[in-house]
């Protein structure tokens, strides 16, 4: 079974999400910063793919990634580092391109040891309702959840 | 939170008449055709859609372009839409996060077989 997330609404405006992993910080993070990482589980096995993804993780760094569907539409997640503390700390502000740019959300992840593993805690600022629409449209949260299907898939193996 | 209801005395009008009363009640199941809120009512499909218009001008009942169709459903869903974008983003997040499970587990092996 995988860990539980949990999802907390703060306020009207922000949302905090938190999850374990079995896997040292140091881990955590390059699964977070090292682009062929990242796009192994951004990707939706054979879906939703990420088909391009640049990341410079310095402060003041831009990131990219372009997630592409499986009729060709294409959406975008761009993004500066506001602030990194390997491996403990990442703040970032994102805006997605859908093709539109989204108003950008303000995110804050932290990585903290526990036992031999990592608890992540991340904040982020929720879209305007608009900005929510414009996700559900573009079909972007169900070709992250394609991925799911691939995973059940990938444990049976 | 912006008020979606911007005018008392409209809301309140448009309440005053059974059958735009009749008409919420029937849309509290969700979103429906001008034709399948008609059904039921013994009056013209002309005459249902003027009700709608009093209802939407009121800010009780919001409307949308789908093709040839104008489906209707209850404003102030604003909470409802939100709880709903989040569960939906919930799922996604909770799929990605068990794919990133996969991703350590396979670098772990590998750091492991390093030191080997």
């Amino acid at each position: 079974m995988p860990n539980p997330l949990t999802f907390e609404l703060v306020g009207d405006t922000q949302l905090v999400v938190t999850r374990d992993f079995d896997a040292p910080p140091a881990l955590v993070w390059r699964a977070h910063m090292e682009p062929e990482l990242v796009k192994k589980w951004q990707s939706g096995a054979d879906d939703w793919n990420v088909v391009n993804c640049v990341i410079d993780a310095a402060v003041g760094g831009f990131y990219r990634m372009d997630h592409e569907g499986p009729d060709g539409s294409v959406f975008s997640i761009t993004g500066t580092f506001l602030d990194l503390d390997e491996p403990h700390r990442v703040v970032q502000e994102e805006v997605m391109l859908m093709p539109e740019p989204s108003p950008p959300n303000h995110i804050e992840t932290l990585f903290e040891a526990k036992g031999a593993g990592t608890r992540m805690t991340m904040t982020m600022t929720l879209p305007d309702a608009e900005t929510r629409k414009m996700i559900m449209d573009t079909g972007m949260l169900d070709g992250m959840e394609i991925s799911f299907k691939s995973l059940d898939a990938l444990e049976l193996a | 939170m912006e008020s979606k209801i911007p005018d008392m005395d409209a809301a309140f009008a448009a309440l005053s008449d059974p059958t735009r009363r009749a008409i919420l009640d029937r849309l509290s199941g969700g979103e429906m055709t001008v034709s399948e809120i008609a059904a039921p009512f013994p009056i013209s499909q002309p005459a249902i859609s003027h009700h709608l218009k009093v209802l939407e001008g009121a800010g009780l009942i919001t409307r949308r372009v789908d093709g040839q169709r104008r489906p209707c459903r209850l404003a102030g869903g604003t909470l409802e839409e939100l709880e709903a974008w989040l569960d939906h983003l919930r799922r996604a997040l909770t799929a990605n996060y068990a794919r990133l499970d996969a991703v350590l587990a396979e670098e772990m092996q590998k750091d492991r077989s390093q030191k080997d």
